[in-house]
Parts: structure tokens; C-alpha cells; sequence
């Protein structure tokens, strides 16, 4: 289960940097990182997954056997607001080169 | 002591609160920020004594590690690092001492947020001790490295940011991986403490993989060559007084960062003939690129990727003198080219152009701006008695142990270095002039006499940056063991 | 520890400098033959001076399939940027691969 998770991942992330790579147009290069980043999340997560336990949440008056590893958790929050300013910076760039060149390519008009 | 924190806190304090004195006084800005790089500055100088002590850890929140549990995130003050945020400190008060003319008045309120945004991160990447809070921190310095670069707001200053955003976020997306599969080999996040167990378990698949994420990750920061493709578009778009900030905080960011994980974690000290052949690459394809350019800026930041090719191979040498020879070579690069940079910036806002063959006949008007490029080429090019020389006959005598070949290849750069200087600066100060400009104003030319005062005064007495500041610096950088076992003091009883 | 390596001696190296300086000053300042120009340096009136772009012709020519694979290599296109970034992961991770494989410890 957790193998078929990770070639998910990696489908993820391999998706993403083949739009980085190969799209013209600003804002599919922008669409492109975001997949990136959530492929990157989901990798994390899935490496703190430990079989059949719950989330690593303590509750008063329940017993816990088993948890989940809440690190990498911590760490996904953290990567996920860093893809949030990302993109939102992308944007604004983009924004920006529209204003200025009047085409959202990445080459501009005539080059 | 102080806490190494509070460098860094009192840097974010100053982007937060510059706006708010802003907004009661407009005049008070640019004494407030002066002021707070001031204060950081001495701050950081402070912390000398204790760096020269070895390997100091302060762990945040005082979680000091007990027998057998590591929780804490800690950041370790040694000498190398001491001499990074020292530069970072000085450089912070030079840019917001130039800025004062070249911002002006109506947007000067963010650049200096920014400004310290960038010092705040910078200094987080070069004073940490844990993983993930460099992941953090280095992101946090591309952010405001995007601002920076797109400050002008031009086509081609958007065009750069963009560029390196998308190279930057994938190369932390890069570098992300790495250290979650790190952790999940070892359990930790702290530098020291992954040393320490990957020592233990010895070089396995998974950390291989770690390893090249890492490496390409970091070495996008790093900016050698072929991953240095950022970078000339990048500093030569951005306001003048922030590429020099730029280049004075890139080699904390990128250089040391490399050689403090590869040295510690993966613990690969001696003779390194990879970071050999980058080096060597990347001293060539800088200058051959230097060359041919017309743009002012764009040939500086080319000429800053070749000289980091030569610290790259000195630190590659694997020996006490080649890792002396790359830490002073770091010094001495940033003090000229920061100089360097603080000059075309000059004659750029004074003429109003980039491109030095429109340019003439301005060492008539600037003499100040003229003298300090001169002392910036001689220095660069590695002519006695400047700190150039110095840097670099340490470098030569380092390759020279090792094989002669690489001593012919840095001189043969050099020569190139020369060469592609004298050009410029014929373009630029000498020749038939067309246009009558004034001198900047002295907020800019104080910096650069004072950076060529350093400049001239570590070339002649190098022995004094040499003892109290470089020696320090490249005994810790190569000694992992010790860092490991004085971070972890508390672990083992 | 310069000493160490060689000769330094601050007092030395910068009397050299100056005296190199001086030569040069008193080299410019001399009157001149019919037949030589005066050394123009920097100014307005002077009819013709090279092209700094010209100054590495007969360099740039020789090398300019190196020059020109340079500057298509900066081609300031992301999409290219990031293909030899894969590509460098790529050849750096066979490097590390075969290291790794023949038990070198050091890169």
C-alpha cells in the first residue's frame, strides 16, 4: 500500500517537472510547481506513516497504542505554506511580465 | 554570551518595525535602519570571542540534549560561521548606507523590509545547526531574493526573478526530499546527530539518494557551474546597492552550506576531485562568458561565478592551506566585487545606461568611483599588494601541491580576469567622453572608499586576517568529528 | 603565514607599487618628438578611440565555437535552464551511483 503511495508520488513530482520543462506559457509553469509541491507533501507523509496506527493527536482520557510519527506532519505544514508563498509570488510576477509584455510566453513576442 | 538568535530576531524586529517608524516620520527611516544594521553588526562582532572557543551550541528553548534524546533545534556558532555572519552584518550596513540616494524616498520603506528580511535569512542559514531549519531559512532568503531582483520592475528584472524562482523552488523542492529521506534514515534533524548515525550505518542506497538531492539542491544556491544559470541575470537586474548584498550573503547561503553538510553529514573530508573538476569548470565558463559582455553588471556576476570556481577548487584540495586559501579567497572576493558592484552602480545611475561601450571618459567626473574600480580590478585580478594577491597566492601555492596543472589553469583565469577589466574599464572611465555627470553623492562613494581601504589594508597585511579570522575558520570547517562530539556533549553521559 | 610561503612584507610590496606608479607618471609626462602623440588617457577631444567590443577580436574569432555554445547556453529560457539541471542530476547521480558501487569513500 505504501509502495503503490510512494509511485504516486513520484508520478506527482514527475508530472510537475515535466511541465516545468516543457510548457511555454507562464502560468502552466506556475500550475507545474504547485503539483510539484503536493507531490513532495504527499511523500512526506506517506514516509512518517507507520501500519494501522492513528493520528498523532493525544486526547485526554484515551489510551494511545500506537502513533503516527508527527514530524514529518509538522514538516508537510511548514512545506505547504513555503508552496503557498511560491505560487502566490509566481502569480504576481507573472502578473507583472503580462503588463510588460501583453503575452503570458515566456519568451515574449518576438524572440 | 548572547544568544546567536538574537542577531537574527533583532533583524526580523527591524523589517517589521522600519514600516511603523515610517509611517510616524518619513525622515526617520533611513537613520532607524542605519541604526539596526548598526546594532546587528556589533551584535554579531561580539559573538567573537565565543566562536574562537570551538563549536558552540545554543539550542532554542533550552532543550539541551539529555542521555540518549535529542529534541531541540540548535544553531552552532564556530569560527566559519562567525566569519560568514560577520560579512552578512557588514554588508547589511554598507547597502543600507548606499541605498540612502539611489531608493530615494517613496518606496525606500519596503526595500529595507526586504533588506532585512534577506539578513535575517541569510544569517538563519549560516548560524543553524538542524536541517530543516536551514530548509527554512534558505527558502525564506529566496523569497526576498525574488523581490530584490525584481525591484525595478522592468521586464527584464521580472523576466530574471522569475527565472530564479522557478530554479529556486525546485531546487529546495530538491533539497526538501533529501532531508525527509534523511530523517527517515536516521530519525533525526539535527546535523550533528545525523552525522553521527549515518556514521554508524555507513553509506547505504538511501542516503546515496539524500546525498545528490542535497548536492543539486544546494548547489543551485551555490551557483556553480552548469547550475549557475540564475545568477548573472538575476544580480545585474537588481538595484545596486542589493546585488552587492546579494553577493556578500550568497557565499553563506550557498558555499558553506555545501561544505558544512557534505564535510559533517555525509563526512567526506580530503581531497574531493568532483568539487576539483567544478571548480575548474566553473573558473573557465565564468570568464570565457565575462568576456563578451557588454552589460556592466552581467560581466560582474559572471566574474563572481569564476572566482567561486576558484574557491570551489581550493576547498576541493582537501588540505589545511587549499581550505585557507578558498575562506580568504571568500573574504577577500566579497569585499572587491561588493566594491565592484557598489562602483557600476554608480556610473549606472549617473549616466543612466548599462552598457559600457555607450559609456566614456568618466574617470574626468568620477574620481572616486574611478579609483575604486581600479583597486576593485587590480584586486580581482590578483595584483600585489591587494587582498586579491593575497587570496589567490595561496590558492596557487595549494594547486600547486597538488598538481601543477591546476596552478596554469587558475593563473591562465586570471590572466583572463585582467584582461576582461582593462577592457571594461577603458569602456567605462577612460577614452573620449560624451556626457558631463557629477560624482554620486558621498552615501555611496563612503562605502566604497571604506571597502577599498579594507581592500588595501588586508593586501598588505594579510597575516592579520589570516591568524584571527581564516586559520579558525578552516581548522573547524575541517574537522567533523569535532563538531559532531561537541554538539552532542550532553548525549553520551 | 604568508611568511611561510613565500616573501611578504607590506613595507616592500607597496614601495614596489609606487615606485611602478612613478615610472609610469614620469613616462606620461614626457615631451614629446614631432613625430609622437601625447598619451591621451581620458577627455573630450580626441577624433577617434577603438571600440571597447573590438578589444578581443582576434581572441573571440578563434574561439567562437566555444564562445557561441557559451551563449546558447545562456539562453535565459526557463525551460532550458531547468533541462540541464536534470541533466546535471542525472550525470551527478551516475557519479555518485559508480563511487558508491566501487567503494570509493571520497567524491
Amino acid at each position: 500500500m505504501s509502495n503503490l503511495l510512494f509511485v504516486l508520488c513520484a508520478a506527482l513530482i514527475g508530472a510537475g517537472i515535466m511541465g516545468v520543462l516543457v510548457k511555454k506559457n507562464m502560468l502552466k509553469i506556475i500550475i507545474a510547481l504547485s503539483v510539484i509541491d503536493s507531490g513532495v507533501n504527499m511523500f512526506i507523509i506517506t514516509r512518517g506513516y507507520v501500519d494501522s496506527c492513528t493520528a498523532p493527536i493525544l486526547e485526554s482520557g484515551k489510551s494511545f497504542s500506537c502513533l503516527v510519527d508527527p514530524i514529518p506532519q509538522a514538516l508537510t505544514l511548514t512545506s505547504i505554506v513555503i508552496g503557498a508563498s511560491v505560487t502566490a509570488l509566481a502569480l504576481s510576477l507573472a502578473i507583472g511580465l503580462y503588463k510588460n509584455r501583453g503575452t503570458l510566453s515566456i519568451k515574449g513576442i518576438e524572440k | 554570551m548572547i544568544p546567536p538568535i538574537i542577531p537574527i530576531g533583532l533583524y526580523l524586529f527591524a523589517a517589521f518595525v522600519t514600516p511603523v517608524v515610517g509611517r510616524i516620520n518619513r525622515n526617520a527611516r533611513w537613520p532607524f535602519a542605519l541604526l539596526m544594521s548598526l546594532l546587528s553588526f556589533v551584535l554579531i562582532a561580539s559573538l567573537y570571542s565565543d566562536a574562537q572557543a570551538g563549536y558552540t551550541p545554543y539550542w532554542l528553548g533550552n532543550w539541551v540534549p539529555v542521555v540518549g534524546t535529542l529534541m531541540g533545534i540548535g544553531l552552532v556558532l564556530d569560527p566559519v560561521a562567525w566569519l560568514f555572519g560577520i560579512l552578512i552584518g557588514l554588508f547589511s550596513v554598507l547597502c543600507i548606507m548606499y541605498s540612502k540616494e539611489e531608493i530615494g524616498d517613496a518606496h525606500a520603506t519596503r526595500y529595507y523590509s526586504l533588506v532585512f528580511l534577506a539578513c535575517a535569512g541569510s544569517l538563519g542559514v549560516v548560524f543553524t545547526g538542524d536541517l530543516f531549519n536551514l530548509f527554512v531559512f534558505l527558502e525564506l532568503f529566496n523569497f526576498v531574493c525574488v523581490g530584490l531582483v525584481a525591484y525595478n520592475g522592468n521586464e527584464r528584472s521580472l523576466n530574471a526573478s522569475f527565472n530564479f524562482l522557478v530554479l529556486a523552488s525546485l531546487a529546495t523542492t530538491f533539497l526538501l526530499v533529501g532531508i525527509i529521506i534523511l530523517y527517515s534514515v536516521t530519525g533525526t534533524l539535527n546535523i550533528a546527530h545525523i552525522a553521527y548515525k549515518l556514521g554508524a550505518l555507513g553509506l547505504e542506497p538511501a542516503s546515496l539518494v539524500a546525498l545528490v538531492l542535497i548536492f543539486i539542491g544546494i548547489g543551485v544556491k551555490t551557483s556553480f557551474f552548469p547550475l549557475h544559470t540564475w545568477m548573472p541575470e538575476a544580480y545585474s537586474s537588481a538595484p545596486h546597492g542589493a546585488s552587492m548584498l546579494l553577493i556578500g550573503m550568497k557565499y553563506g547561503t550557498g558555499l558553506y552550506a555545501l561544505l558544512r553538510i557534505l564535510s559533517v553529514v555525509f563526512g567526506f573530508v580530503g581531497t574531493s576531485w568532483l568539487l576539483i573538476l567544478i571548480g575548474v569548470v566553473t573558473m573557465l565558463g565564468g570568464v570565457l562568458m565575462a568576456m563578451v559582455q557588454s552589460d556592466f553588471k552581467r560581466m560582474l556576476s559572471y566574474h563572481a561565478i569564476s572566482q567561486l570556481g576558484y574557491m570551489i577548487l581550493a576547498a576541493g584540495l582537501g588540505t589545511m592551506l587549499g581550505m585557507t586559501g578558498s575562506l580568504f579567497h571568500v573574504l577577500n572576493h566579497v569585499l572587491y566585487k561588493g566594491m565592484l558592484f557598489l562602483a557600476a552602480g554608480a556610473v549606472i545611475w549617473r549616466t543612466g545606461e548599462t552598457d559600457v561601450n555607450k559609456m566614456g571618459g568618466l574617470a574626468k567626473y568620477m574620481p572616486l568611483t574611478a579609483l575604486a574600480y581600479a583597486v576593485g580590478a587590480l584586486s580581482i585580478s590578483g595584483v600585489p599588494p591587494f587582498n586579491g594577491f593575497a587570496s589567490k597566492w595561496i590558492i596557487y601555492n595549494a594547486t600547486f601541491q597538488v598538481n601543477p596543472l591546476l596552478t596554469a589553469i587558475a593563473l591562465l583565469v586570471s590572466a583572463l580576469t585582467l584582461a576582461s577589466f582593462l577592457k571594461v574599464f577603458h569602456a567605462v572611465f577612460l577614452g573620449k567622453g560624451n556626457n558631463v555627470v557629477k560624482e554620486v553623492p558621498a552615501t555611496m562613494t563612503g562605502p566604497m572608499m571604506l571597502l577599498a581601504l579594507l581592500c588595501i589594508l588586508l593586501g598588505l597585511f594579510p597575516d592579520i586576517a589570516l591568524q584571527y579570522a581564516i586559520e579558525p575558520a578552516a581548522k573547524a570547517l575541517m574537522n567533523p568529528g569535532a563538531y559532531i562530539s561537541s554538539v552532542l556533549a550532553g548525549m553520551f553521559g | 603565514m604568508m611568511r611561510d610561503i613565500g616573501y611578504w612584507d607590506a613595507l616592500v610590496w607597496s614601495s614596489l607599487f609606487i615606485l611602478a606608479l612613478l615610472i609610469a607618471y614620469l613616462l606620461l609626462r614626457r615631451k614629446k618628438t614631432e613625430r609622437e602623440a601625447d598619451a591621451f588617457l581620458c577627455g573630450e577631444s580626441f577624433e577617434y578611440t577603438t571600440p571597447p567590443n573590438d578589444f578581443f577580436f582576434g581572441f573571440e574569432k578563434t574561439l567562437s565555437r566555444i564562445f557561441g555554445g557559451n551563449e546558447r547556453f545562456h539562453s535565459n529560457i526557463i525551460n532550458e535552464y531547468v533541462a540541464w539541471l536534470l541533466v546535471f542530476a542525472a550525470l551527478s547521480s551516475l557519479v555518485f551511483i559508480a563511487m558508491y558501487l566501487l567503494g570509493v569513500k571520497a567524491i
